[in-house]
């Protein structure tokens, strides 16, 4: 044969490697012989070439029979694309045959992701705070517990200003130290050109703020920002409000402190929700007095420190109370650090900068929100598992079609997860949707927008295809081990089989929303207590008017305003009764047993406006001239504490430095501070120096028209300061928000956790009864009543409900009275709550499986039965 | 009753089968094909057409005459079934049919 006849050597060899099996010989023969055809007829080049596209077209992965017999009955490889897109089809007729069943599925999974999510970005924010410091874990504060001559302790978080100085000079492992002075319910009155305005959030700081705290700059440097004593540096937002969209760096801005005119150094971005003290202004520390530096008595310094980075903080923290103890060795506090991101949660001093945060509250959701997590799981797995039984015939007819047991494993498993990741995608369409009603709601700016929102979706995605995983693997085990024979033929046909492990899971589902009910009912209670409950003294209706502080014609002020009709009485203090009161150290005269005591100071109308009620003595009247200097009101507590036998007529050392003073009267204890705190003793003194509030009891009639009048005439009078007023209850209120934001949420989520638990148990009921059809139509065919058989339906489920309330109740009661631990003063927890929490939950699973048992009761049998 | 669809492409390898009787292998068929009917019909086109032939029950095969021109590779040999004649002969039967349907006038017309 002549070696030019010889087709391509590369053709030959696919050829010979790839025909399709049964025809190797026969094609490479006639494959040959038709090119030597070709060669003859159309010539060489032609040849080749139609040789290798026939080639091409007969190997192997090209020749797929075309027809739609094949006598090839070999396996299909189970990831084949053709199983795949059964697979899917399969999967979309299921779902779509049983819309009810998908709908509570995913939607409830959705639902519970979405709400879990929510909860624990809250969660994290909570415990994010001040986080976003470089070397955070370095920075801590220094506080203190006051104690007196007595031993009482009160922890506190102002420091001295000369404690500063001292730690940065003696102990080493400091690296920076520096101090933070706020505004202590002071106004500035900020002015440029014709625009001025009353700002709270000015503090002063030293000038090496910034290298503890790294608030980042927009404009301007940490490194220069406080270096001249007129030096202001302001948040962006603070920055508009006074330049507009001009530069603001080098323009001058003027305060009503020394020097008065301050030249923008810096420009911060607005300060981060999760800091625990947020401010607008900075201005430097220097403008205060100079004699700071040795100032070891006047605590009214917040001190901050940054460790270098290998030192112990447990040294730090000894070293810090004997350098204490070295430079003022009679004075007993005890000093200690805090870490810095660590004070919003766990802190709780006196005169912290900002509201504080809950730990109990942090952890309780936490719980919560796993639970609800739980419930949805439960319920998606009980409903998978439940319809995948029906499912049964068909691993039959795939088994009898041929297929493995690893790829009904494979099938069953992987629906479970595509559904899953449904309800994963759902959930992270609502989370962007809901997050600013959210952040209404709790009153946060939680964004989804940086990386943050990455995490939490993909978070989103990795627990729903864990849930779909767990959801898939029983009937993945279960349903591929069945024998074709049996299902088919209808003998084996399965549930029961695994009803017991489907009643312990609703139980659980049941178990948590009771315990969530039975915490709703006591939170409930608990914020129905504090609202309601008594303080002591009259609180409705009080307005307070600040900024009183050395006006001249106070007398007149308060004489105008009393005349007005809708002013029932009007007094002065020096604080009003709801913010944190100044502290002093007393002791009756004769012993040097000292006991902390809150004051405020009042003029001689200031009780009778707070309704302040006498248990003994009398208040402080005009006819006792020498009220002023000589006498003093205590409360109950504060007389037993002081050790008063007979308190009218003692005489209190009122500073512990000798400013005598005798007790007039004991006023009945009253709340002064949030229901969280015990009353403590607390004191009234007569005084007309550091009355900075006018209060103001109104009449309730046409309130608004009042304060509209009072403040013309605030303005006729004191035109230099503008007017603002608050209310004392609604004060009282701001103290309880985080306690009612916490009842929002906690009922919130018991809501959702309910609406996803009777969801399950609905779609749980529907396909029960439907298995039971036939058995109900035998029992009425055999004369049940329709009651019988509602009952009959319903007996199993609410014996589950009622041993889930049973097994939720300790838990509760063990969560719910450490969150009562929290109040001082607080309602006990009743064994009803359990009994009604038992009722709900009855009443609630009683209404979800009514629909349905009793549609099945009423139905005709005939209908039942007909069918076969 | 419901007749096996002969496509016009297997009704003309089918032909050939009947044609070449003894000898009619794959390549022999596209090679009678391209010859005779003057039109190019590619090998692997004939191929899976007799596969498809052998499926409906129109021709059977056996191995057999492996010659030297071919390597010793034997060849595939078909023969035509009695159920490919008769799919043969009904459709030449329905195409006289048509034919008939022509009036006479117009074939005299067309072959002037």
């Amino acid at each position: 044969m002549n070696i030019n006849i010889r087709p391509p050597g590369w053709a030959e060899w696919l050829m010979s490697r790839f025909s399709p099996t049964g025809f190797e010989d026969e094609l490479q023969g006639d494959l040959q012989e038709m090119y030597v055809y070709w060669v003859k007829t159309i010539g060489l080049p032609r040849a080749r070439w139609r040789y290798v596209l026939a080639v091409l077209q007969l190997i192997r992965p090209f020749s797929w029979p075309r027809t739609s017999q094949s006598n090839d009955y070999s396996q299909p490889f189970f990831l084949h694309p053709d199983m795949l897109r059964n697979y899917f089809t399969v999967a979309w007729r299921n779902l779509w045959r049983h819309k009810l069943y998908s709908l509570i599925n995913i939607g409830g999974l959705a639902l519970s992701l979405t709400s879990t999510a929510f909860i624990g970005l809250w969660v994290y924010d909570e415990r994010s705070y001040d986080s976003f410091h470089d070397d955070a874990d370095r920075i801590y504060r220094v506080a203190k517990d006051f104690v007196t001559r007595g031993g009482m302790r009160t922890p506190d978080a102002t420091t001295p200003a000369a404690l500063a100085p001292a730690l940065q000079a003696e102990l080493p492992e400091i690296q920076a130290v520096t101090r933070l002075y706020p505004n202590w319910g002071q106004k500035y009155l900020v002015k440029r050109g014709d625009q001025r305005f009353y700002e709270e959030r000015v503090y002063r700081v030293d000038a090496n703020f910034f290298s503890i705290f790294s608030f980042p700059f927009v404009a301007g440097n940490a490194q220069t920002a406080l270096t001249t004593p007129t030096s202001i540096v302001l948040t962006e937002s603070a920055a508009r409000k006074y330049f507009g969209d001009e530069n603001p760096i080098g323009k001058r801005l003027d305060l009503d402190v020394k020097p008065g005119d301050f030249v923008v150094t810096g420009v911060l971005a607005d300060i981060p929700s999760n800091a625990h003290f947020r401010f607008d202004f900075l201005i430097p520390l220097r403008t205060l007095d100079a004699t700071l530096n040795s100032n070891w008595k006047t605590y009214v310094f917040y001190t901050y420190v940054k460790l270098k980075p290998n030192a112990n903080a447990e040294r730090f923290a000894a070293n810090l109370q004997s350098l204490f103890k070295r430079h003022q060795p009679d004075d007993l506090n005890q000093f200690y650090s805090q870490p810095l991101t660590q004070i919003h949660l766990t802190s709780k001093l006196k005169w912290e900068l900002a509201p504080n945060g809950e730990q109990s509250y942090v952890r309780i959701l936490s719980f919560v929100a796993l639970f609800v997590l739980i419930v949805a799981a439960i319920n998606y797995i009980n409903l998978a598992t439940a319809r995948a039984a029906r499912r049964a015939r068909e691993v039959g007819v795939r088994k009898v079609a041929g297929a493995h047991r690893q790829s009904l494993i494979g099938q069953f498993l992987g629906e479970g997860i595509l559904s899953a990741l449904m309800a994963g995608l759902v959930a992270i369409g609502l989370l962007f949707l809901l997050l600013p009603v959210f952040n209404q709601f709790v009153e946060k700016q939680l964004s989804l927008s940086n990386q943050q929102g990455w995490m939490v979706s993909l978070l989103v995605i990795l627990l729903a295809s864990g849930t779909g995983l767990l959801a898939g693997i029983y009937p993945a085990l279960v349903l591929s081990s069945y024998e074709p024979v049996h299902v088919l033929k209808g003998q084996h046909l399965p549930g029961s089989a695994f009803s017991r492990l489907r009643q312990g899971l609703v139980t659980g589902q049941f178990a948590v929303s009771a315990g969530l009910i039975i915490g709703t009912i006591i939170v409930t209670q608990q914020l129905h207590f504090l609202r309601t409950s008594s303080l002591g003294f009259d609180k409705d209706q009080v307005m307070v008017l600040p900024n009183i502080d050395g006006l001249t014609n106070l007398d007149v002020l308060q004489q105008e305003l009393a005349a007005l009709p809708g002013v029932a009485k009007i007094g002065a203090a020096s604080d009003a009764i709801g913010y944190t009161n100044s502290t002093m150290g007393m002791a009756l005269k004769g012993t040097d047993k000292g006991v902390a005591v809150n004051y405020i100071t009042v003029d001689n109308q200031g009780l009778a406006v707070l309704g302040i009620q006498l248990r003994q003595g009398r208040l402080f009247s005009t006819q006792f001239p020498s009220d002023s200097s000589t006498s003093l009101l205590v409360n109950e507590t504060a007389a037993k504490q002081l050790e008063l036998n007979h308190p009218l007529g003692s005489i209190l050392n009122t500073n512990l430095q000798g400013d005598y003073r005798t007790v007039v009267g004991v006023v009945k204890d009253f709340h002064y501070s949030s229901l969280h705190q015990t009353i403590q003793p607390f004191a009234f003194m007569l005084g007309r120096q550091n009355l900075s509030n006018l209060l103001v009891k109104l009449r309730s009639s046409d309130v608004e028209a009042t304060i509209e009048a009072i403040q013309h005439k605030w303005e006729a009078l004191v035109p230099d300061r503008p007017f603002s007023y608050s209310f004392i209850d609604e004060r009282f209120a701001a103290l309880h928000h985080a306690d009612t934001l916490f009842e929002h949420i906690f009922t919130g989520i018991t809501l959702i956790a309910l609406l996803i638990a009777c969801l399950g148990l609905f779609a749980l009921a529907t396909f029960m009864t439907e298995r039971r059809t036939k058995e109900i139509g035998v029992r009425k065919v055999l004369g049940a009543s329709a009651l019988s058989i509602v009952a009959l339906l319903a007996r199993d489920f609410l014996q589950l409900v009622l041993l889930a309330t049973l097994l939720a109740s300790p838990g509760a009661y063990y969560f719910m009275r450490g969150w009562l631990e929290g109040f001082a003063y607080k309602i006990t927890i009743e064994w009803w709550v359990f009994a009604l929490a038992g009722l709900l939950a009855v009443v609630i699973a009683l209404l979800t499986v009514s629909y349905q048992s009793l549609k099945a009761a009423l139905m005709n049998p005939v209908k039942s039965l007909r069918s076969e | 009753m419901k007749r096996a669809f002969l496509g016009e492409l297997e009704e003309v390898v089918l032909l050939t089968v009947a044609a070449l009787q003894e000898s009619a292998y794959c390549a022999a068929i596209t090679q009678t094909i391209d010859q005779q009917m003057a039109r190019s019909i590619s090998f692997p086109t004939v191929h899976t057409t007799l596969q498809r032939l052998a499926e409906k029950g129109f021709v059977s095969s056996h191995m057999g005459g492996a010659t030297p021109e071919r390597g010793g590779r034997q060849k595939r040999l078909f023969t035509i079934t009695a159920a490919g004649q008769r799919a043969l002969i009904e459709c030449r039967q329905m195409r006289s049919e048509l034919w008939k349907q022509i009036p006479t006038q117009v074939l005299q017309l067309w072959s002037a």
